[in-house]
This record gives structure tokens, C-alpha cells and sequence, in this order.
């Protein structure tokens, strides 16, 4: 039991921060983002002496997607034009590095704020590669693996969501000077 | 043989509705973000310099890839890891282990992992030195003896190889083969001199 619970915390504070950023950046919603990262937690408890614990991140990274398609599906979101800036999420996001110059700082935090806002307008299939790629810093091959799709599909969806997140930055820069 | 087929701009590089070409926009973006190949990168870099849309398009992508690659990581709040233990039962489960909570706290953060190492690494190459031993080289009276005696011997030997010479040089070489042909020489111009002047008396 204690090496089963030396595993699972290991695992967990591995990959907290990861599970966690998955499920904020697709549900853009703290409260179900809570409840995916808990879940994901007690089925990593339940299945801990299942896996091996080098091929678990993309295990768990896969029940993490899962579980968030899922919400999404229940929740049938209606992709609105403007998306409310969530102020808890953007609080929880933080930057030490510019601390100490303010103008710095909040200039760096509009810009996030605008970036956040134009992933979150992506669509799922394309918003799920590009936060595993360019904020989880995941590889080709793995995401390839983690939602089964082929690679080639993988580099074809990502170079489409890097386009669709240009023309959203483009249009939200052209609403903004209007 | 052309490695890309796009770097042949001959043909321009716009398509029949007037946009750029979708593997040019693919090469760029690639560039901007990072992950294309030096090839890639190299023919989008000289793309750019010939033609200012696709510098300007270029720079656009990478002010948006510098802003992404720029976001942090979220972190997780310890109170959702609570919760999701309390409702496994995993805190029921968790014994307090001394062990088990120097492992965790050691190897489960990469930092801590590596500052330790280091820590040993230094600590480990700092006794080495302080616990080496010089070497010390130890000879016995009677080498130090024997060694002395045959320096005396080889350097009478060389002081007899000298004195030989400078007696070889004194007594033969200078005596029989310099001075005595010059001192034949100096007696035959005399002895022309002397008859030069009998014969001008005569005369």
C-alpha cells in the first residue's frame, strides 16, 4: 500500500500542473476544470498498479482529453463571438518574471489575455493539438498516439489552428480599434 | 534535382485567387513557430528578403508564436489534490513513511533531484582531494651512494675526453700543422727578399 501511494503521489505531482492546464485551456471554465482534474486524480488512484509508470503520461494525458470532450459534450456549448475574459483564470496564471516593472507586466498580460481568448475560439479538435503541442510541449508522435489520429493529421490540424488563431488575434485587434 | 518545389519563384508566389501559396503559408508558419527544418527556414529567410508581403506575414507569425511559447504553465491548486484523495480514500491508505516522503520529496521534483545530485557530486570530488596521498619517492642510502659515484666517473671521463683534446691541439695540431707551415712560408718570402736586393746590387 505504501509503495501504491508512493507511486501515486509521484504521479500526481508529475503531472498536476498538466492535467490541470489541459482542462482549463478546453473547458474555459475553472469549476469544470476542478471537477476533470479530480477525476482524472482518482482514476489515476484506481489504475495505479495497472500501468507502467513510464508510458503514464499518456495515459493520463488521454483520460484527461476524454473526460474533457466529455463536458464539452454535455454542456453543448454555443461558440459565442466574444468570450468573456475569465478573471480567475487569468489571476491563477502567473508570471513572476515581470514583476517588478508594472507597465511591463500588464502590457504582457493584455497580450495573454488576447492569446487565451483567440485559443479558446478554436475548434475543439484543433484548440486540443495546439495546447498539447505548443503549451504542453508534447512531440508529434505523442499526441499522434494520445487521440489516435494519424501524424500526418497532427501537423495538418496544428498548422491549421496556428492559422485560425492568427485570423481570430486579427479580427480581435480590428474589434478592438473599432 | 530542387529540393522544395516552392523555392522555384519563377512561377511566383501567388496562386489563382491571389493568395500566397499554401506551402509557402505552411513554410512560413512552420518558421515562425519553430519546428521547420533548416532548409525550410533558409528558403522562407530568403522568400522574405525578396518579397516584403511574405516578410511582413513572417513577422506577424512570429509575434503571435513568441506570445504562445510565452504562456506559463497553470498550476493546480493543492485543495483540488486534497479533495481528490479524500474522495479515493487515498489519504486513509497513505502511511506516514519517513522514506516514502524523502523519496517523494526528492525525486519527484526534478530541482530538488538535481541539486542533490550536485551537492554529492562536489562533496564526492572534494574528499578525493583532500584524502589524497602524495607520492613520495623513497631512495635507500646505498642508491644515492652508487648514483653519486657514477656521476664522478662519467664526468672524469669527460674531463679526460677535454684534456686529451687540448693536448692534441697545443702540442700537434697548432705546432706541426699550422705554425710550422707558416713559419716555412714567412722563411721562403725572406729568402726571395734577400735575393731580390743581391740582384739589384749587382745590377
Amino acid at each position: 500500500m505504501a509503495n501504491k501511494s508512493t507511486k501515486y503521489n509521484f504521479l500526481i505531482q508529475q503531472n498536476k500542473n498538466k492535467i490541470y492546464g489541459y482542462a482549463v485551456y478546453m473547458l474555459n471554465n475553472r469549476m469544470d476544470a476542478d471537477d476533470v482534474t479530480q477525476e482524472v486524480m482518482i482514476r489515476i488512484w484506481n489504475n495505479v498498479d495497472k500501468f507502467n509508470i513510464l508510458a503514464a503520461k499518456s495515459w493520463i494525458m488521454r483520460t484527461t482529453h476524454n473526460l474533457c470532450i466529455d463536458y464539452l459534450r454535455k454542456r453543448k456549448i454555443i461558440v459565442q463571438k466574444e468570450v468573456e475574459i475569465n478573471e480567475d483564470i487569468t489571476e491563477n496564471f502567473h508570471d513572476q518574471k515581470f514583476e517588478n516593472d508594472p507597465f511591463l507586466k500588464t502590457h504582457v498580460d493584455l497580450m495573454n489575455e488576447q492569446i487565451e481568448i483567440a485559443i479558446q475560439k478554436l475548434p475543439d479538435n484543433l484548440k486540443s493539438i495546439f495546447i498539447l503541442y505548443e503549451i504542453q510541449g508534447m512531440k508529434y508522435k505523442e499526441i499522434s498516439k494520445l487521440l489516435e489520429i494519424p501524424l500526418n493529421s497532427v501537423k495538418v490540424y496544428l498548422l491549421r489552428a496556428r492559422k485560425k488563431l492568427q485570423e481570430e488575434l486579427k479580427n480581435y485587434e480590428t474589434h478592438e480599434v473599432l | 534535382m530542387k529540393r522544395t518545389k516552392f523555392y522555384n519563384t519563377s512561377e511566383g508566389i501567388y496562386d489563382s485567387n491571389g493568395e500566397i501559396k499554401e506551402e509557402i503559408l505552411d513554410s512560413i508558419i512552420s518558421a515562425a513557430y519553430g519546428d521547420a527544418g533548416f532548409f525550410q527556414k533558409r528558403g522562407v529567410e530568403k522568400l522574405a528578403v525578396k518579397y516584403p508581403e511574405i516578410k511582413i506575414l513572417f513577422e506577424e507569425y512570429k509575434k503571435t508564436a513568441n506570445s504562445v511559447h510565452k504562456l506559463g504553465e497553470y498550476h493546480c491548486p493543492d485543495e483540488i489534490i486534497q479533495i481528490a484523495k479524500i474522495r479515493s480514500g487515498t489519504v486513509e491508505h497513505e502511511e506516514k513513511s519517513f522514506f516514502a516522503d524523502l523519496y517523494t520529496a526528492i525525486f519527484s521534483r526534478p530541482l530538488v533531484s538535481f541539486g542533490v545530485s550536485a551537492v554529492l557530486l562536489v562533496v564526492i570530488t572534494i574528499s578525493i582531494f583532500i584524502n589524497r596521498q602524495p607520492i613520495e619517492h623513497r631512495y635507500s642510502d646505498a642508491e644515492v651512494e652508487l648514483a653519486n659515484q657514477q656521476a664522478k666517473e662519467a664526468f672524469l671521463i669527460v674531463s679526460n675526453i677535454f684534456n686529451k683534446t687540448k693536448n692534441s691541439i697545443e702540442s700537434e695540431i697548432l705546432t706541426k700543422r699550422v705554425s710550422k707551415p707558416i713559419n716555412k712560408s714567412i722563411d721562403r718570402i725572406n729568402d726571395l727578399f734577400s735575393q731580390g736586393g743581391q740582384n739589384e746590387t749587382v745590377n
